[in-house]
């Protein structure tokens, strides 16, 4: 009876470490997934944002394109080149698209965590996306906060918001052609050496 | 024991009306709502803010009922300057919570007040119309200039028939006057509205608990024109469940 219970728990315990290693391995790479672009991908949708940029869509109900902490010219100059690097004014940057939930991503010397609230029913209009960044040993930078406000957004054919922190900077880049509700967005940090 | 399972969307869904985008100088907008002639108790929230964006921030202004708060009227902003950003809790008079009566009218808006040296004053304030009265929720001040149209929109996490009825044809809120300021003190009508969403189902769950995206709008909830800057929207009150940009006045 004894050897039957003791069975029984290593059995539960042995559940419960497979059970644990699982969720384990799902919160690791849940924290350090991004969104898996290819080259093509992301550059299509920076070209596709710069050529709106230049030919708005001419609808009574979008208003010209809105540059947030970015002139026109280092917007219109940003050209993906690989995979992981990408040029702004004709300086190289690595660069990783973010995933538009949560998450933490680390690219060069810099690590990245950002997070939305849990609940957001006492939001309303939108929600505010908290970045955090750090250096590698573990050091605060900075951070800022990123709202996504869905009718913000669509009043623009194109609206791009950056953030400059140290070497980094951060590209939030939303589009919505017929100004629709039904807009497209990247999230993207990039650090220059 | 019986129990009521209450059900609230994970995401909202928004929909409404806005006005085009302004062609020249503005200095913001506002809705007049009706209130509906009984104020029921809903599961989620259920609110119509106005709102507009200028260059840097989104405001708004709003109305409705929350499960935490009751009726009431709020507001909020992207603006650093306004600290509870989008989750502010009710206006306040006096220590207690404003509640919006049955059957009455509020104004509900923003107004961008130039200053010395370019920027703006932006009130996001309300009219209590029945008698005149004006309280500024809050007061910031924004660099950039109002950019984009004027909102009267929609928003709730309730997705239950039977709860969205309760605000639904014969006790529903009412947008009675759209207008924008074409100074900061002079509104006028907007010459057009415009269908904003319905949002339609990207509602998902991100892998640390939280959602992104928005609820379908519920099939039964529309908007009726009863005249121009003049609308009934809820469950069911008539006319129909236009699409985004339809031209309704």
């Amino acid at each position: 009876m004894q050897h039957k219970r003791t069975i029984i728990i290593s059995a539960i315990v042995a559940i419960l470490l497979v059970l644990g290693l699982v969720y384990s391995s799902q919160v690791l790479w849940s924290q350090n997934h991004s969104i898996p672009s290819s080259t093509q991908d992301v550059s299509s949708f920076v070209e596709r944002s710069q050529n709106l940029y230049m030919h708005p869509t001419s609808s009574p109900i979008c208003s010209p394109p809105d540059l947030v902490n970015i002139s026109a010219d280092d917007f219109l100059s940003l050209k993906v080149t690989s995979s992981d690097t990408l040029l702004l004014s004709g300086i190289p940057y690595h660069y990783e698209v973010l995933n538009q939930s949560s998450g933490a991503a680390q690219i060069d010397n810099y690590t990245v965590s950002y997070g939305r609230p849990i609940s957001s029913s006492t939001y309303s209009a939108g929600y505010p996306v908290t970045f955090s960044i750090q250096w590698v040993n573990g050091t605060r930078i900075g951070g800022f906060t990123y709202y996504v406000v869905l009718q913000q957004i669509s009043s623009y054919p194109v609206s791009v918001i950056v953030y400059r922190i140290a070497n980094a900077f951060f590209a939030f880049v939303n589009y919505d052609p017929g100004c629709s509700t039904s807009y497209q967005s990247m999230w993207l940090v990039a650090v220059t050496s | 024991m019986n129990s009521t399972i209450l059900a609230c969307s994970n995401c909202s869904w928004q929909y409404g009306v806005q006005s085009p985008s302004p062609s020249g100088t503005l200095y913001g907008g506002f809705v007049r709502v009706k209130m509906p002639s009984s104020l029921p108790s809903l599961n989620c929230l259920y609110v119509i803010w106005a709102s507009v964006s200028s260059a840097n921030y989104f405001y708004q202004t709003s109305l409705g009922y929350s499960p935490s708060y009751g009726w009431h009227i709020s507001a909020g902003s992207t603006n650093p300057g306004v600290a509870c950003d989008l989750a502010c809790p009710p206006f306040q008079v006096g220590g207690s919570t404003f509640r919006p009566q049955p059957g009455k009218t509020y104004e509900i808006g923003i107004r961008f007040v130039p200053q010395t040296g370019g920027s703006y004053q932006v009130h996001l304030y309300f009219v209590d119309v029945s008698s005149g009265t004006l309280y500024d929720i809050y007061v910031v001040t924004d660099s950039g200039t109002m950019t984009t149209p004027v909102g009267g929109i929609l928003e709730s996490y309730d997705i239950d028939n039977s709860d969205l009825n309760k605000l639904g044809n014969g006790n529903c809120l009412e947008v009675v006057n759209a207008n924008w300021l074409t100074a900061p003190y002079v509104s006028a009508q907007w010459p057009h509205g415009y269908v904003y969403g319905p949002t339609t189902q990207t509602c998902k769950q991100n892998p640390d608990g939280s959602y992104s995206g928005y609820q379908a709008v519920p099939g039964g909830i529309t908007i009726n024109k009863i005249a121009s800057g003049d609308f009934k929207i809820g469950y069911q009150v008539g006319g129909s469940q236009y699409q985004s940009g339809y031209q309704l006045w």
